[in-house]
């Protein structure tokens, strides 16, 4: 039986994660709890709240996650939770896990921050299968982003000019800056990839 | 505009009711808003915002039942507004499935109401919806539902929200709401001029070609609409296929672009 869990970080979009799991059939239980998320399918990091909150959340599970990481077991990060995966960012202090030596930067873009629609340009990938004939669109409500190009990165978008990353792989554990309990139906046809994929490593 | 033009249906509630008024008078009983909110997602709405018309007055907050309602049905963003005064409450509306709070009076009142939000829950949590009146003295807001004046002209407390930490601005034109006689244009130019978070039209739309021309205009980033929608005067797929046969991208109801 598959489970999700998503880490009670103390401030994160629980009430919509858990649905969009809800929405595909999966029961979702925001938790702390190791010994659960050790166990679980799949381990989500939401998003919302800044960079540093979200990495102040995950600071006594580093360990836990990077050994998950290791042993290729799902992680799946939304918007600040994607961003915790990198290093540093400019939005303040704090310490991601280090997945990519990378540093999140600010949007600098006139209209800021990025709220709204925006598509998807995807490498073929199973996670963003299925998602529409077309570049999907996809939800995104951020001022900060990592680089559109780099190891790893899937899907990038766009806002006001600028280009950032909206999806990465790296091993099993997944990021996406765009928000897919708020996506749709193409956010669920995404959920339900990542299911299979974490099924898959599980 | 890199992203699509945004359709958000507003549904105004009290008593756990939809309804609409002219000039924000005159309420009339428009249904059951957790059925309209799953009928405009299901047409396409790119989001769906919750406003209740009678909190502030009866100083209190949104039900947060009604919240939980209409959130568990949806998967696109949920905007809540009416009431909302402080750090606490708005987190009990996002524990309830709010994507989005929307602040009124209570930032008037309390301008770093606003900052507190955003340092809690990220800017992109926090809409300030201000009501503008024109007067003699130029676009003057209003609070509490727009029955008492305040000092602030509406470009200066656009900039003072987006510095104190608004991440999006809905600008309701009083004296358009209702009348379908078009949006107030020169409005939105000025305060798009003057702040940078997404701006959110709303007051005085009657028929597609005033959307066209905000659309057009592209100073505003998403639409607000009530009564046309909810009077099926124009559905969201009409204004979509309009937008979209012009040019101006906009998100597909479903899984397939148009």
């Amino acid at each position: 039986m598959s489970s999700v869990a998503i880490v009670d970080t103390g401030a994160g979009n629980f009430f919509g994660v858990r649905r969009g799991f809800r929405q595909i059939g999966v029961r979702a239980r925001v938790t702390r709890d190791r010994a659960t998320l050790r166990a679980a399918t799949l381990v989500v990091i939401p998003g919302v709240a800044s960079f540093s909150a979200t990495c102040r959340g995950l600071r006594d599970l580093t360990s836990l996650l990077l050994d998950r990481h290791d042993r290729g077991r799902a992680i799946l990060g939304i918007c600040a939770g994607f961003q915790a995966l990198a290093e540093r960012s400019d939005e303040g202090a704090g310490r991601g896990l280090g997945l990519v030596p990378q540093r999140v930067r600010a949007l600098g873009t006139a209209r800021c921050p990025h709220i709204g629609w925006s598509r998807l340009v995807r490498r073929t990938d199973p996670l963003l299968d299925r998602l529409g004939t077309d570049d999907p669109w996809v939800f995104f409500a951020h001022s900060y982003a990592l680089p559109a190009t780099g190891r790893g990165i899937l899907a990038s978008a766009e806002h006001d000019g600028v280009r950032f990353a909206a999806a990465a792989r790296w091993g099993a554990t997944v990021g996406v800056q765009f928000h897919p309990e708020l996506s749709g139906p193409v956010g669920r046809r995404f959920l339900s990839n990542m299911m299979a994929s974490a099924e898959g490593t599980g | 505009m890199s992203g699509a033009l945004r359709i958000l249906p507003c549904l105004d509630v009290r008593a756990g009711r939809l309804v609409k008024g002219v000039r924000f008078q005159d309420l009339v009983d428009r249904g059951d808003p957790v059925e309209a909110a799953v009928r405009y997602e299901s047409e396409g709405a790119d989001e769906i915002v919750l406003l209740d018309v009678a909190a502030t007055r009866e100083r209190r907050g949104p039900s947060f039942g009604l919240v939980r309602a209409v959130a568990a049905q949806l998967s696109i963003p949920l905007t809540v507004g009416g009431g909302i005064g402080s750090v606490g409450a708005a987190g009990r509306l996002l524990g309830a499935g709010a994507d989005k709070l929307s602040v009124n009076s209570a930032a008037l009142r309390r301008p770093a109401l606003l900052k507190e939000l955003a340092r809690e829950f990220g800017r992109q949590c926090v809409v300030a919806a201000i009501d503008v009146r024109r007067e003699p003295a130029g676009w003057m807001v209003r609070s509490s539902a727009g029955t008492a004046a305040t000092r602030w002209g509406a470009v200066a407390w656009a900039r003072r929200a987006a510095r104190e930490g608004a991440g999006e601005l809905l600008v309701t034109s009083i004296d358009q709401d209702g009348t379908r006689q078009g949006y107030d244009r020169p409005l939105y130019a000025a305060v798009r001029e003057a702040t940078a978070p997404p701006l959110i039209a709303s007051g005085g739309c009657g028929r597609l070609d005033h959307i066209l021309d905000l659309a057009r205009d592209g100073r505003v980033e998403a639409v607000l609409l009530a009564s046309l929608l909810h009077e099926r005067r124009l559905t969201i797929p009409q204004i979509k296929r309009a937008l979209r046969r012009r040019g101006f991208p906009v998100r597909p109801e479903g899984l397939h672009a148009g």
